[in-house]
């Protein structure tokens, strides 16, 4: 099997293993590269913390359509590992310091390719994200997935 | 013009080995002057696999015994009788670190005339790499050309065959190198079928080892050339890693700079990043046939979705070396003795890592991450390195002339001289350096042979 069929075999357990173990709540730093593993004891200061149990389902209310939308496009199913062990609303202010959500609930892709040159990377589910796109897809999951919950 | 026997004849130039280096050099010198030039090869005409068991080694590390000969075939022609024809230039990196004696300019005019003997698109030698558009400077696109892969036996012949002033004695295996002093005076040769006890000797100004990464260190040792030199040492390969990688590249800025008439398309880091960060060159060759769209940086966008070879020159290690083994090859000499690893696990990490970062930050595409042990790593078929060109004797066995040092009258031609091994696969290299030693041999003869 190669690298590539490997992935998606392994790309599916890891979404099965999202969806029946919950959470990825930690990471191990190795130089400036992040790879994200299994559970572990969480650090308190670690933005990717556990979700209270009811936020989830209060997702969709607390972050504008407009924004919503906006991170439609960025929805992948694969992130749903990692939002369901991050805060919302941490996450959220956190991009929004960081200019890469604007004002007017815009994604600035500009800000997003500014800030790779300097972010470290993460290793997740098996590809490396700069720390910027890691928090950026996981929060689009979390509008957009929460969004088709919601929906329902 | 072949002939079969050499009597009392006296040459300017006797050239040991007919591959690709040694016939560039032949070529490169009867075209610039009437010297007199022997060519031995240890092969006839074709390949012929009694005559190929002399290539046979024994070997301890990470490569079998049995993989040795095939990249060193004994035939007119040389090993581009098996050769793929992928070709691609030395980098920079090894010449700005120091590695080479050499500046890179020295080499880099040669390119031009060894593209045109392997019979590569032009932009082989004017595109070698090129940087894309965007403010990716520290990823390089790279790619690898081919023509038709030239079999050097097939295209040569006739020239060699009618030339006047080239002899060339096929099916003799030189067995020793005797040398006075610093003075190399003759070579025995013993014909590689037939009667062993067949032994002649021939004689001339200037000689030219070109017998393969393996037999030019062997050579040198069963004539016990140059011992204070660290002749069969530093022997290298080239770690291939194959599928246990993935990449995404942003289609429209790969479509950006890729071109047509390359065999494969390859990445790199640049040659200044690789000094400031302590690595070593390596190539990651992709392919171009699956899209899918795909995110990179905040966007989606239509993607090349591509499995990754990784090519890659390693760390020269002294304990990674060829020596004279206590057993004999069917002329009673002793068989070469290989002992190397790649000991490439972490240091393919780290170039990874550093390869996959780069690239996100490129905007140009994404890696998959590396595993926790690379399964397998193969090498190229390249043997580099166990005659290293250097600026003293005790640390290299070859001047910037390709001379060896110490002595008055013999040089090398071929991988074996490189003190690095680059990523690039080796034989366009090896003929723009057999180019460069023909000229350097040829100004030797200016005035006393001029056309």
């Amino acid at each position: 099997m190669n690298r590539r069929s490997f992935l998606i075999y392994s790309g599916l357990s890891a979404i099965a293993i999202a969806l029946g173990i919950g959470r990825y709540a930690s990471h191990s730093q190795k130089e400036n590269i992040v790879t994200l593993q299994p559970p572990e004891p969480i650090e308190e200061d670690n933005l990717l913390r556990q979700a209270q149990p009811t936020e989830a389902l209060n997702v969709y209310k607390k972050i504008d359509p407009v924004l919503v939308n906006n991170l439609e496009r960025l929805f992948d199913i694969s992130f749903k590992g990692m939002a369901e062990g991050v805060e919302l609303l941490p996450l959220l202010t956190t991009l929004k310091d960081k200019n890469v959500i604007d004002a007017h609930d815009e994604i600035n892709i500009s800000r997003v390719k500014e800030l790779a040159l300097g972010d470290g990377m993460i290793q997740y589910n098996g590809w490396y994200y700069s720390q910027t796109e890691f928090e950026l897809y996981g929060l689009a999951y979390m509008a957009h997935g929460t969004e088709i919950e919601h929906k329902k | 013009m072949f002939i079969n026997e050499v009597g009392e004849k006296e040459y300017d130039i006797a050239i040991v080995g007919a591959g690709p280096a040694g016939m560039s050099l032949a070529l490169r010198i009867s075209e610039q002057s009437n010297a007199k030039i022997l060519l031995v090869e240890s092969g006839v005409l074709e390949s012929n696999p009694e005559i190929n068991q002399l290539s046979e080694v024994d070997a301890t590390g990470d490569l079998p015994s049995s993989y040795y000969p095939v990249h060193a075939q004994r035939n007119f022609g040389g090993t581009s009788i098996i050769w793929n024809g992928y070709c691609t230039i030395l980098e920079e990196r090894a010449f700005l670190n120091g590695e080479w004696p050499i500046p890179y300019t020295d080499i880099i005019s040669f390119y031009k005339d060894a593209v045109e003997i392997l019979g590569l698109p032009e932009e082989a030698y004017l595109e070698p790499s090129q940087r894309f558009p965007t403010d990716a400077y520290n990823i390089i696109y790279k790619p690898y050309y081919t023509g038709s892969p030239v079999r050097f036996g097939e295209k040569y012949r006739t020239y060699f065959s009618e030339h006047p002033n080239i002899d060339v004695l096929l099916n003799h295996t030189c067995t020793e190198v005797h040398s006075n002093n610093k003075a190399i005076e003759t070579l025995s040769l013993q014909t590689s079928t037939g009667n062993p006890d067949s032994s002649i000797n021939i004689r001339a100004k200037y000689y030219v080892l070109a017998c393969g990464g393996i037999g030019n260190a062997r050579l040198m040792q069963l004539g016990n050339i140059a011992p204070q030199s660290p002749v069969g040492q530093y022997f290298m390969e080239h770690p291939h890693i194959y599928d246990e990688a993935v990449l995404e590249l942003d289609k429209a800025v790969i479509d950006s700079i890729i071109g047509s008439g390359r065999v494969f398309h390859a990445l790199q880091l640049s040659d200044e990043y690789c000094v400031q960060n302590n690595l070593l060159n390596f190539a990651v060759s992709f392919s171009t046939d699956d899209v899918e769209p795909r995110i990179f940086l905040g966007e989606k966008r239509d993607a090349y979705i591509s499995d990754a070879t990784i090519r890659s020159e390693m760390v020269p290690q002294a304990a990674n070396r060829i020596s004279l083994s206590e057993n004999v090859d069917p002329l009673q000499q002793a068989k070469g003795q290989i002992d190397f690893y790649f000991n490439y696990q972490a240091l393919a990490k780290k170039s990874w890592d550093a390869f996959a970062k780069e690239l996100l930050a490129s905007g140009i595409g994404r890696a998959t991450s590396p595993p926790d042990v690379y399964q397998e790593i193969s090498g190229g078929g390249h043997y580099v390195g166990s005659t290293r060109m250097g600026a003293s004797a005790d640390s290299s066995v070859v001047d910037g002339d390709c001379k060896v040092h110490e002595t008055d009258n013999l040089y090398v031609a071929g991988s074996s001289i490189f003190p690095a091994a680059s990523a690039a696969n080796p034989t366009l290299s090896i003929v723009a350096f057999a180019l460069r030693l023909a000229d350097h041999l040829s100004e030797r003869f200016r005035g006393e042979y001029s056309l």
